[in-house]
């Protein structure tokens, strides 16, 4: 066990663990941070996805050690001042899922892909996003929830703009 | 298909950029909790954790239970109370009850708008608690997507009894009829005299009703109650019928959800599950001399071939479940047949069942008269259920109870299974469920739950159990695979004059009523050695004939494959049990019998009238009218001649027509097939669903749209894969399913009512989704064929097996 330091949703964290122990546990169990979760362990589907500097990564596979100092972002940490991220304003305006558990990968890895690309075709979203998996298979309605996030993510950049400006 | 592509370079990438550390400011966890607003969950009364439940599924997953409440009802809440259904609580909000259970097909939604519009609330004036074995009636959970169809009249009719009871306190108070009482959004006033009223919590007043229904004596799918009070008719219903959204998805998308692998326990312990490293092997020795001095490791669990691993943090369960030296002995014989040979294998082994056939009419006369004979022979692999999340549960022993949070959609079998595992009375045993990931039938959740109910019981602490990936894949009980053969007569008009058909399944084995209520039919109680005396059958079908044809014989036959224990491939009910698969070759062999009838697929439905019985018959043939004209379907003999490529398209039909419990479900899918590649897309799926009175239409699309794309990912991908030892297919790569680039570009859905008497106030809702699991298949399989001459009679149909087929075609 050993000392971490790890900055989450804004926050400075200090855990006491096995440094090589996966992001994906620190989160769940000593933060409880339940957005990510265990699907595979493996890198394979996406139910742990945060977003680590702006790149969407697989904290199931994520030694914790190596994340040290680095903004990590959660999906607890998307709404800001009490405002939902527009990502997921649309993916509840889609209704975009069944059961839902595969969901935080989907919305973190379409807000990086947003972040990145904000005007996606829909053959780069696919591609973006094919890494994530559902098993439910809810690819129409979360490929939707993306084409609505689009104009809402540009309107809250503009709002943005609009603040720093004022 | 590549399921993972961009991940390792992803994470080489951050790895790389890792250079350096950065200090943080030295914030204590507990800062950390405070200041980011988290709440640590709490015990308290259950009753407050209804009161302040949102919905039933974020209060379930609260940990709210007590211990100090046991003992617990047996069998249950009483069914013949009208309190075990729907409570008025102080603020006036009706607390609805149901022990069905809603792993996100939006049950609990569409239960709360029929029931607000029997007791005249609005739909915000509701609230339900579902799934919870102390507090909810024996539903039997989800079962075939059915809950509606089975429970939506018995809880429409409690609550139609409700109103009626607080209608009768309104009288009385008024001194009035009831008839000069009008009643809306739980407010109760005098017609002639607005200045009477009163509300249900007023009315009430904290009071129980205390009435008492009629109930048939049966528990499970078949539980009805009645009261005096009559339901409405739909013409009735208001809040019916709305797209109104589930209350889950604003706190799913923010984390705020609660699942089963999120509920925690204070003081709770990690487990992990030792899976023998083949199938049938026997333990011989545990040694823990390697695991004893791991940080955190708490002890080992064993009974029998069952091996478990218990520590304070979860990485160090893992850990050490992956460190425990276990020594097994192999079987003697192979575990079963390999999943390339399976489809001889089923043919070539003595059928533990093997039944007279059905027969109607005179098939060998009809045969020996026919002017052409078509036969062919269908295969079905082994599917998994392959849940997203692999299985998980809490259990906590303390205080003499077994109290479990499960995402099991049968949380009475579960808690009547871990009662005879630990033998314990019923009474100190309570299951919570709690959503999951979508279980689609009998996914591992029910074994997961004895397991970890076993640990706990074993450590004397609360524990949380989790499979690993390759368990929820390899070890999960399995849709069977099998082989089915038709032969079909056809006169000289081309009409089909009579039907024989075979199937063979691979489900003879010891799993037979697929939900564990008891140990013995759950991998953990047959680890332990239990044992039925003898091979029990499993749940088998036949191809669905459901057209006009006089003359029909089918027969099933079950086949044992291998162990009859402890077997990673035991069948189990997924997702419209053998449905997908007889629906794959009964639709199929419809449109090879119209190519040799030298007909157009649609037309030929249509001519040999779907389904029986007179109402069925005039939905069947509706729903097939509807989905044509949706599509804008052309008719056409044979298939398109072959395109230079690289890309052709082709249309097929899959259709079901109520062959389970009612809807009535047809799909047309056009593809695209690449044949340089082999890869099959669908760009395009229609369907049209009769499910009589629709409740909630989103809801019911979300379902209709998530069905079709899980089902044509199991003939489009999955394939669960063994040598004569284990499982092979272990995790995303092993078992592909669908991923984002199988989304079509358009997806139509046309609700259908092909009632004969479309108006009927009593038009009944009919199961929600489950009838569209069989259409895929055959529709794509139709639609190969139809792109280009190929007729692709095993699933998976993967791209190396439409090559095969072109290159066949090509001679």
């Amino acid at each position: 066990m050993s000392t971490v330091n790890l900055k989450v949703n804004g926050r400075s964290v200090t855990v006491d663990v096995d440094p090589t122990t996966p992001l994906l546990y620190i989160l769940r169990n000593d933060l409880d941070l339940n957005g990510p979760r265990f699907g595979c362990g493996l890198g394979q589907c996406g139910a742990c996805t945060v977003i680590v500097e702006g790149e969407a990564i697989r904290s199931c596979i994520t030694p914790v050690e190596t994340v040290q100092g680095f903004e990590i972002t959660t999906l607890e940490g998307l709404e800001k001042d009490g405002k939902l991220d527009p990502v997921q304003q649309a993916w509840i305006d889609a209704a975009a899922m069944q059961c839902g558990t595969c969901q935080n990968g989907q919305i973190m890895n379409a807000k990086a892909l947003l972040d990145i690309n904000p005007h996606p075709t829909d053959q780069e979203i696919r591609l973006a996003m094919q890494g994530i998996l559902c098993r439910c298979a809810t690819y129409v309605r979360i490929q939707d929830a993306i084409r609505r996030a689009i104009p809402l993510v540009a309107a809250a950049k503009a709002a943005a703009r609009m603040e720093v400006v004022a | 298909m590549s399921v993972n592509t961009k991940i390792p370079a992803q994470f080489e990438k951050m790895i790389e950029g890792l250079t350096a550390t950065k200090k943080g400011n030295g914030t204590s966890r507990r800062d950390f909790l405070k200041g980011s607003g988290v709440l640590m969950v709490s015990f308290s009364m259950a009753g407050l954790a209804e009161a302040n439940a949102l919905s039933s599924k974020s209060a379930n997953g609260s940990a709210a239970a007590t211990q100090a409440l046991g003992p617990y009802l047996n069998p249950g809440p009483d069914p013949r109370q009208l309190d075990s259904w729907v409570a008025i609580l102080p603020d006036g909000t009706a607390m609805f009850y149901s022990g069905k259970t809603d792993n996100g097909q939006g049950l609990e939604i569409a239960f709360r708008q029929l029931m607000a519009d029997e007791l005249d609330l609005a739909f915000r004036q509701t609230r339900m608690i579902m799934g919870d074995t102390a507090l909810t009636c024996d539903q039997n959970g989800m079962s075939a997507s059915s809950a509606l169809q089975r429970a939506g009249l018995p809880l429409r009719r409690a609550c139609a009894e409700a109103r009626r009871v607080l209608l009768d306190l309104a009288a009385a108070k008024f001194s009035v009829p009831v008839g000069d009482l009008t009643v809306s959004q739980g407010l109760v006033s005098v017609k002639a005299d607005s200045s009477k009223k009163a509300t249900y919590q007023e009315l009430i007043a904290g009071r129980k009703f205390n009435t008492t229904l009629t109930w048939n004596g049966t528990y499970g799918n078949g539980l009805d109650v009645s009261g005096v009070a009559k339901v409405k008719t739909n013409q009735e219903l208001q809040i019916t019928g709305q797209s109104i959204p589930r209350e889950d998805i604003p706190l799913i998308a923010t984390g705020r959800f609660t699942f089963a692998m999120d509920v925690k326990v204070p003081g709770m312990l990690h487990a992990r599950s030792v899976k023998p490293p083949v199938a049938g092997a026997k333990l011989i020795s545990i040694d823990d001399s390697t695991v004893k001095s791991l940080p955190g490791f708490v002890q080992v669990v064993n009974a029998g071939n069952y091996v478990a691993v218990v520590a304070e943090r979860e990485e160090q369960a893992i850990r050490a479940a992956e460190l425990l030296k276990t020594e097994w002995e192999k079987p003697s014989k192979a575990a079963f047949p390999t999943s390339d040979d399976l489809y001889d294998y089923v043919k070539r082994t003595p059928p533990l069942s093997n039944p007279n056939p059905n027969q109607t009419g005179n098939v060998d006369a009809a045969f020996a008269a026919a002017a052409q004979v078509v036969e062919a022979e269908y295969h079905q692999c082994f599917t998994s259920h392959a849940s997203f999340t692999p299985g998980c549960a809490v259990a906590d022993p303390r205080n003499g109870q077994m109290t479990v949070w499960s995402g099991d959609q049968k949380a009475y079998a579960q808690r009547r299974g871990i009662a005879a595992l630990l033998n314990m009375p019923l009474e100190q045993v309570r299951v919570i469920w709690v959503m999951g990931p979508g279980s689609y039938g009998r996914n591992d959740a029910g074994d997961i739950g004895l397991e970890t109910a076993f640990i706990a019981s074993k450590v004397g602490r609360p524990v949380r159990l989790q499979s690993m990936r390759h368990e929820g894949i390899a070890w999960d009980p399995k849709g069977a695979g099998g082989v089915m053969k038709i032969k079909g007569a056809l006169d000289a008009q081309g009409n089909l004059t009579a039907l024989d058909q075979e199937s063979i399944w691979a489900t003879a084995n010891n799993q037979v009523d697929n939900a564990p209520n008891t140990p013995l039919e759950t991998l953990i109680g047959q680890m332990m050695g239990l044992r039925y005396p003898s091979l029990r059958l499993g749940n088998a079908g036949n191809p669905p004939q459901n057209y006009d044809i006089p003359n029909k014989r089918s027969r099933v036959k079950q086949v044992p494959i291998g162990l009859d224990a402890e077997s990673p491939i035991r069948a189990a009910n997924l997702r419209a049990p053998q449905a997908l698969q007889t629906a794959f070759a009964s639709e199929s062999f419809i449109d090879e019998l119209a190519f040799a009838a030298k007909a157009d697929p649609l037309e030929f439905r249509l001519r040999h009238r779907p389904a029986t019985g007179t109402n069925a018959r005039a939905r069947g043939i509706a729903a097939l009218k509807a989905a044509a004209e949706a599509f804008g379907w052309e008719p056409r003999i044979g298939h398109k001649p072959l395109g230079a490529g690289p890309i052709v398209t082709g249309r097929g039909i899959g259709a079901r027509n109520g062959g389970r419990n009612g809807a009535v479900s047809v799909q047309i899918a056009e593809v695209e097939v690449n044949i340089e590649t082999g890869y099959v897309r669908v760009k395009r799926w229609v369907i049209a669903y009769d499910t009589g009175l629709v409740v909630n239409p989103e809801g019911l699309r979300n379902v209709l749209q998530g069905q079709t794309l899980m089902a044509a990912s199991r003939v489009m991908s999955e394939e669960v894969t063994f040598d004569t030892e284990k499982v092979t297919s272990v995790d995303w790569i092993t078992y592909p399913i669908a991923t984002h680039l199988d989304a079509p570009d358009r997806f139509d859905i046309v609700f259908v009512n092909g009632d004969l008497n479309p108006n009927r106030g009593d038009l009944p809702h009919y199961e929600g989704g489950e009838e569209s699991t069989g259409d895929p298949g055959p529709a794509i399989a139709n639609a190969i064929f139809d792109a280009t001459g190929v007729r692709l009679r095993r699933v998976p149909m993967t791209p190396a097996r439409v090559l095969a087929g072109l290159k066949a075609l090509q001679g």
